[in-house]
C-alpha cells in the first residue's frame, strides 16, 4: 500500500547482504591465500507518477504537470572479488608456497576439472604426490620419492629433491601457474578454490617468473588480503545504512498510521 | 468545504510520494553511481471556473553532483571525474551511467555488471587483442586508460570510451541499475570535461544528513495535513449538525 515501507525494507536486504560479506571477510582474515569480496549495488527500476494523481472534482488534470520519476529502492546484483596481493609471511615449511605475481596454482578435483587456488600450503601424501590441504594433488603431478631428504622449489618453480646418500639433486617437475584476463569473473568454490566461468575467460598456462604471472617463494604463504580496517568501515557504513532505512520503515509505518487516524 | 478535502487529500498524496522518493534515496547509499533526488514544492495558482484557488506541486530534480571516487585498483572500474557520462547499450537502445565497474566478457567486449556492453569512439569497445597479448606476454598491467578515455595495451592506442554530457540535465529520464536516457540523442555532446579515472568508481551521492532531514519535514507536514482535515471534518460536522438546530 505505502510503497515507502516496501523501498525501504529491500534497502536494509540489501545492506544485510552487505554485512553478511564483510562478516565472511573478517571470519577469513587468518584464510591463507582468501581473496576478499564486496557486493554491488543497483537501484531498481523507476515508476513514473503524475504529480497531480487524482482527476478530481475541478478536473485538475493538466497537462503540464510535471511527472515524479519514483524508484523501488536497491538490490544487491553481484560479488566482486579483489585479487589484491596478499601480504607474504615466512613458514619455514619447505612445501608452503606463495605466489607473488598473479598466477594460480592449479589442483586437479576430484571431477577431473582444474581448480585454481592462490593457497600453496600444500604436503605430501600417503602415495608421495604433492597434494593441497584438502588432499587433491597439484595439476602438474610431482612426486616425491620416500629418500628424498631436502626438496627445493625454485622461483621458476622447478622442483628439486636432494636424495639421501647422494650430492646430486635429481628434478621432479615443473610447477606451471595459470591465470586469468578476468580474475573477478572466476567462481569461488570454497576451500579456498577458484573455477573458471564464461566471465573469467579461459586460462592461460605460464610458467612463474614469466611476465604476469609472478615468481613463487618457497617456505612463505600469502595471507588474506582482508584488510580489517577497510572491512570496519564499510560495516559501519552498511550498519548506519540499514539503521537510516529501518528510520525510514518506522516513519513509513507512523505515516500509515496517521492516514488511519483521519478518520476519529 | 467538501473541496478543501480534496485539496487537502491531494497534499497528502503528494507528500507520500515525496517520503517514496526519500526511502529510494536511502535504499541507494551504497549504490555506485547513484544520483540522488530531491523534492521541492511549487506553488500554483490556478484560476478554475472563476474561482481563484491555490495548490502545491511537487517537482522533483536529480542532483548529478560528484560522488566521491573510491580507490579498488581493479583496472576495468573505472570513475569519472567532473560532469559526463559513460554510454552503455544493448542491440536496442544505449543508455548514461556513472557507474564504472565494468569487466570483460568472454569475446573481449567491455561491458558493466548487467552485461551491457560500453561504448566507445566506434561502437561497442572490443578488446579480443588483450586476451593475445596476455597471452604473449601475461602482463596486467599493459592495460592502460588515460584520463580522456583512451585505452592503451602495451602502449598502443586501440580505442576511446566514449564520455557523454548533456546541457541540461532535467531532460534526462532515471532507468533504474544507475541508468539514464536522453529523451532526444540529439542531446547528447561528446565531452572533454570529465577525467576518467582507472582503479577507482564513483560511489552513490546520497547525503544521509539530507534524507533524514527530508523525512522529517515530510513526515511532520503529512501530520499537519492529516489535522487540517480532522478539523475541516469537525467545521463541516459542526455545520451540519448544530446549525440544523436553529
Amino acid at each position: 500500500m505505502f510503497r515507502a515501507l516496501s523501498t525501504a525494507a529491500l534497502g536494509m536486504s540489501a545492506q544485510q547482504k552487505s554485512v553478511d560479506n564483510i562478516a565472511n571477510n573478517l571470519a577469513n582474515v587468518g584464510t591463507t591465500g582468501f581473496k576478499r569480496s564486496t557486493i554491488a549495488f543497483q537501484d531498481l527500476f523507476y515508476e513514473k507518477i503524475a504529480s497531480s494523481s487524482q482527476g478530481s472534482a475541478v478536473n485538475r488534470t493538466s497537462n503540464d504537470a510535471p511527472s515524479l520519476e519514483i524508484g523501488h529502492g536497491s538490490r544487491a546484483v553481484s560479488t566482486i572479488r579483489n585479487f589484491m596481493q596478499g601480504s607474504v609471511a615466512e613458514t619455514g615449511n619447505a612445501l608452503d608456497l606463495a605466489v607473488s605475481g598473479s598466477g594460480f596454482f592449479q589442483v586437479e578435483m576430484p571431477d577431473g576439472t582444474i581448480g585454481y587456488t592462490r593457497d600453496g600450503s600444500f604436503s605430501r601424501d600417503s602415495t608421495g604426490m604433492l597434494v593441497n590441504n584438502s588432499g587433491l594433488p597439484l595439476a602438474d603431478m610431482i612426486e616425491i620419492p620416500v629418500d628424498a631428504v631436502a626438496i627445493e622449489i625454485s622461483q621458476q618453480g622447478v622442483v628439486t629433491a636432494l636424495m639421501s646418500g647422494s650430492h646430486n639433486e635429481i628434478e621432479l617437475g615443473q610447477i606451471e601457474l595459470a591465470k586469468f584476463v578476468n580474475n573477478g569473473g572466476l567462481e569461488a568454490r570454497g576451500d579456498n578454490l577458484y573455477a573458471e566461468t564464461d566471465a573469467s575467460g579461459m586460462p592461460f598456462m605460464g610458467t612463474p617468473g614469466d611476465e604476469g604471472f609472478g615468481v613463487i617463494r618457497q617456505g612463505y604463504l600469502e595471507q588474506s588480503n582482508v584488510d580489517i580496517v577497510t572491512e570496519m568501515v564499510r560495516l559501519i557504513e552498511a550498519q548506519r545504512a540499514y539503521e537510516t532505512n529501518s528510520k525510514m520503515v518506522q516513519t513509513a509505518e507512523d505515516m500509515m498510521s496517521v492516514t488511519n487516524s483521519i478518520k476519529r | 468545504m467538501i473541496d478543501r478535502f480534496e485539496t487537502q487529500m491531494q497534499a497528502m498524496q503528494m507528500l507520500s510520494h515525496a517520503q517514496e522518493i526519500t526511502a529510494d534515496n536511502l535504499a541507494n547509499i551504497n549504490t555506485p553511481g547513484f544520483k540522488g533526488s530531491t523534492v521541492f514544492y511549487r506553488l500554483l495558482n490556478e484560476n478554475v471556473d472563476g474561482v481563484q484557488t491555490q495548490r502545491t506541486l511537487p517537482m522533483q530534480q536529480t542532483d548529478f553532483s560528484q560522488g566521491e571516487l573510491e580507490h579498488t585498483g581493479n583496472q576495468f572500474d573505472l570513475g569519472l571525474n567532473g560532469s559526463g557520462f559513460f554510454m552503455v547499450g544493448d542491440d536496442q537502445e544505449n543508455f548514461l551511467t556513472r557507474d564504472g565497474r565494468f569487466r570483460l566478457d568472454n569475446d573481449g567486449y567491455l561491458v558493466n555488471s548487467s552485461g551491457d556492453k560500453v561504448q566507445g569512439s566506434s561502437g561497442d569497445i572490443h578488446i579480443p587483442e588483450y586476451f593475445k597479448t596476455a597471452d604473449l606476454y601475461g602482463n596486467d598491467s599493459s592495460l592502460v586508460i588515460g584520463k580522456d578515455g583512451t585505452i592503451r595495451i602495451n602502449d598502443q592506442v586501440h580505442d576511446k570510451i566514449r564520455i557523454v554530457d548533456v546541457d541540461d540535465t532535467s531532460q534526462l529520464e532515471r532507468r533504474g541499475n544507475a541508468y539514464f536516457s536522453a529523451t532526444d540523442p540529439g542531446m547528447l555532446r561528446e565531452t572533454e570535461s570529465a577525467e576518467v579515472m582507472q582503479g577507482y568508481y564513483e560511489k552513490g551521492n546520497v547525503v544521509p544528513l539530507h534524507e533524514m532531514v527530508d523525512m522529517m519535514r515530510t513526515m511532520q507536514m503529512f501530520e499537519s495535513q492529516q489535522r487540517a482535515i480532522s478539523s475541516t471534518d469537525e467545521t463541516l460536522s459542526a455545520s451540519i449538525n448544530s446549525l440544523g438546530k436553529f
